[in-house]
């Protein structure tokens, strides 16, 4: 992964820091504030836990006082967040995000139905930057392919083209925006750092949650203007410390087990396929929600509340359930402006499967641009349908820990395709999967993490039961035991972070 | 809002309170001695291998050849090298050792043998990894008297000193380190991993091997009774370990690194100013490992221009190198692998007895 640098970048940054001894102070800030291609600004790093939040929130709650000066902060923040993982994309990011706050207003001031043609420049600018920096080389190569059956062959760029990190994000808030506004769902706003402010704010730039600017610009207006609050806090830190527990004591030791593995696809049994597929089906699970309750958590430090993005996902008993579950930010969005976009169920019952599967499809293609996440959305796409086909009674009959672990099993196929880097290679898991050879040995999984491999993957299987991060506070606020226990597993959380991992989601 | 105050009192202080207790712990174990204060656990080893190696080292007119590399070439030993190339020998190899930690150790040694003549340094294709061309052990850079040895960075470190600071004090694998020392001080029973010249004792109580000409022989007895031979299926396990870890590791992500070639010829260079000879060895690899690592990954290219670069190395008149080619089989059976890297000291005294007859 190249979080927006390339590699050349980042000698050259590499040799600009030689001139500072790594003793002095300036170089320290030099390196956390510029050096971040080589080490980027993550949740789990300790530039991020002990200075950059620290420094952020003092600044925010006790430095600055007035509303504006605020924003400009909250602004600044974000854009040092986002430079640190990649500054030469900066521009882009505050481009976008103008682009789109002119576009909404230049619209206010026509009438309704002279709007499209700029909402048209919206989807096509947003969309636009997307397509070029994510799924480029990837039309090129299908268009290649396929001209290559007229034996019309296609000379390809060797253009370096690095994606900027966040962009799918950051550009799906602000298009959703400036369709809400061409809906006349909303008001353009008229502060350029309110809308900055809920674009970029850092806790969910990079990787989501995706929030509506509904949610979040109001709650935005609102804290600038509050006091420092405790109660925030402690909630804050209850998601923060879960989510980082999540990230770093349980997917990453089970990352550490099965990417080994993988990279000796060939050599291994099925039972080792098997544990890979069900390990990644976990580790993506703890890694991204992980994530969300990070971002979540650092949203109640600043007194924000950010929408639930997972809510225990493999308790779901279907495939229309588990949408409900999984990626909720991401699933609402692609209904609300892509799925109802299409007709959604207003066109009868064809056209509603058709809306349902290109919806899952495209919402695949978002992932990744590799055919192998378009197979994954078009798979939930055609799980989608087989449930709707069959009405409103569950697809499988029998108890519903049956129904549950079959769903999990149905998830679990799917991300097969979703972890593997090309179709082939997803083809050659399935085929060792299913061949039923090798016995019950874990050969493949290094003798130095496969024992932690095991207990976190087992670890992981339990939690499932248990209630989530939400269900934990709307159950019982935490109280000063719970405080304890935070400190113990954030300590933890600390000791195994022993090298910084990116999040899965990064790479979307 | 009092009770939410307290809440966010209680865990600050709480985890001051662990985090300090984890501090306390490793800065007074100190397993990579690397704070060195007075007031440490006393214990006679620790794990700081480099600053071990330079306890070790004698100041010695006698000592004429050193030997380095990382744990592939902790296989050879002084005596060996003695029996080969005559006066006293010393070991330097440290296992995982980057070249940057190698040429540290090779300033640490001209201080304390003035009369080096040769060193024999086992080229490792991982050095090669641009990720790893900057690298050092924190043992060896918040190590303040080792830090002074080391030649200068082109890529300063990639994170502030603080960040390595607190890494070395909260780490998993420290505190695991910590508690061993601990259980050293404890038990009163220490395993000394070195003998007196810097050999690896489990190699060097191996009993001697009459070398030179006879294990050149050997060698290719060996590698003709190879053939049709099949691989244990222990050492093809362990063969597929090393896959593993070299590719999840060393070999992760790898880009042939100009910069390490560059620090080669600057080491040549700088040895050839004082009169020192070099001879350099590709170390081997077992070719079921070569084989599995080439057909994974693309990695045969950079292999064979690591070769290639070794190679024009040995142009100049005071260096000597040696590459494993196809006139230079390497056997292939278990009593002369450990595993995909590593191998035995009858093959790496074969090996010394080559590169003296081509000195």
């Amino acid at each position: 992964m190249s979080y927006g640098l390339k590699r050349e970048d980042k000698r050259d940054l590499g040799r600009a820091a030689q001139h500072y001894s790594d003793d002095l102070w300036p170089a320290n800030l030099y390196c956390l504030f510029f050096l971040k291609g080589v080490s980027p600004l993550l949740f789990n790093s300790l530039q991020f836990l002990f200075l950059f939040v620290p420094c952020v929130l003092l600044g925010f709650w006790f430095l600055f006082r007035g509303s504006n000066s605020r924003l400009i902060f909250m602004n600044l923040a974000s854009f040092v967040f986002y430079g640190a993982w990649s500054w030469k994309f900066l521009p882009l990011l505050i481009f976008s995000t103008y682009f789109d706050f002119k576009i909404a207003q230049i619209m206010e001031k026509k009438k309704p139905e002279k709007r499209k043609k700029y909402v048209v420049a919206s989807v096509v600018v947003n969309l636009g930057l997307l397509v070029f920096f994510k799924y480029f080389y990837f039309f090129l190569d299908t268009g290649s392919w396929l001209l290559a059956f007229l034996e019309i062959e296609l000379t390809s760029p060797s253009w370096d083209i690095v994606l900027p990190v966040g962009i799918s994000f950051y550009t799906f808030q602000s298009m959703s925006y400036t369709i809400d506004v061409y809906r006349s769902h909303s008001k353009p706003y008229t502060d350029y750092k309110l809308f900055t402010a809920y674009v970029c704010f850092f806790p969910q730039l990079v990787a989501g949650p995706i929030i509506r600017h509904n949610e979040l610009v109001s709650q935005i207006q609102e804290t600038v203007k509050k006091r420092f609050s405790a109660e925030a806090m402690v909630l804050g830190l209850h998601f923060f410390t879960i989510g980082l527990a999540k990230k770093v004591v349980i997917a990453d030791r089970i990352a550490a087990g099965i990417d080994p593995a993988l990279l000796q696809l060939a050599h291994l049994s099925s039972f080792e396929a098997l544990l890979c597929a069900l390990g990644y089906s976990l580790q993506l699970y703890f890694d991204f929600s992980g994530y969300s309750d990070m971002a979540i958590g650092l949203g109640h430090f600043f007194n924000l509340k950010f929408p639930v993005n997972f809510d225990s996902p493999y308790k779901s008993q279907s495939i229309t359930e588990f949408w409900r579950r999984w990626h909720i930010t991401l699933s609402r969005w692609l209904r609300d402006y892509l799925y109802i976009a299409l007709g959604g169920n207003r066109l009868g019952t064809f056209k509603t499967y058709r809306n349902l599967m290109l919806t899952m499809t495209l919402g695949g293609l978002w992932h990744g641009a590799g055919w192998n996440y378009v197979v994954w959305g078009a798979y939930h796409g055609m799980w989608l349908v087989i449930e709707r086909l069959l009405g409103a009674a569950p697809l499988w009959r029998g108890p519903v820990l049956l129904r549950t672990l079959i769903t999990f099993l149905v998830v679990t196929v799917g991300l097969i395709f979703f972890r593997s880097p090309t179709m082939s290679y997803a083809m050659d898991w399935f085929e060792i999967l299913f061949s039923f050879e090798g016995g019950f040995r874990l050969d493949h999984f290094h003798p130095k993490v496969r024992d932690k491999f095991v207990v976190m993957f087992l670890m992981a299987i339990v939690l499932q039961f248990l209630p989530n991060s939400q269900e934990m506070v709307k159950k019982q606020v935490p109280g000063y035991r719970s405080m304890l226990y935070y400190a113990l597993i954030f300590y933890l959380s600390l000791v195994f972070m022993a090298s910084e991992s990116p999040f899965l989601y990064f790479q979307f | 809002v009092n009770l939410a105050k307290n809440q966010l009192k209680v865990f600050f202080s709480f985890l001051f309170f662990i985090m300090s207790l984890n501090a306390l712990l490793v800065l007074w174990t100190d397993p990579y001695r690397v704070w060195n204060q007075s007031w440490v656990l006393k214990t006679q080893t620790h794990m700081n291998f480099y600053l071990r190696k330079f306890e070790l080292m004698p100041q010695s007119h006698e000592v004429e050849s050193i030997i380095l590399g990382a744990s592939t070439s902790e296989n050879f030993v002084t005596q060996d090298i003695e029996a080969v190339f005559g006066g006293k020998a010393f070991h330097l190899s440290v296992a995982g050792s980057q070249t940057l930690g190698r040429m540290t150790l090779i300033r640490l040694a001209q201080q304390k043998f003035p009369n080096l003549k040769r060193v024999i340094y086992i080229s490792d294709f991982y050095e090669f990894n641009d990720n790893y061309e900057d690298y050092l052990p924190p043992e060896v850079i918040d190590n303040d008297f080792l830090n002074k040895q080391r030649p200068k960075l082109s890529l300063e470190w990639k994170h502030p000193s603080w960040v390595r600071h607190f890494w070395q004090l909260f780490s998993h694998v420290v505190i695991e380190k910590s508690f061993k020392q601990i259980g050293k001080a404890i038990s009163g029973q220490e395993k000394f991993i070195y003998n007196k010249k810097g050999d690896v004792v489990a190699w060097s109580e191996v009993p001697a091997q009459e070398i030179s000409a006879q294990s050149r022989e050997q060698l290719k007895v060996l590698a003709l009774s190879q053939q049709g031979d099949t691989i244990s299926p222990w050492l093809s396990s362990k063969i597929q370990e090393s896959v593993i870890e070299y590719t999840t590791g060393v070999l992760k992500d790898f880009q042939y690194s100009q910069r390490t070639l560059q620090m080669y010829t600057e080491l040549q260079k700088e040895l050839t100013a004082k009169s020192i000879d070099l001879l350099i060895v590709a170390s081997p690899w077992h070719p079921k490992f070569k084989k599995t690592v080439f057909n994974q990954y693309e990695l045969q290219k950079d292999y064979e221009a690591w070769l290639t670069d070794l190679q024009s190395l040995g142009l100049s008149s005071q260096t000597t190198v040696w590459v494993p080619t196809e006139s230079h089989p390497i056997p292939t059976l278990k009593p002369h692998w450990r595993d995909g890297v590593h191998y035995s000291r009858e093959v790496s005294g074969a090996l010394l007895s080559q590169l003296s007859t081509s000195e």
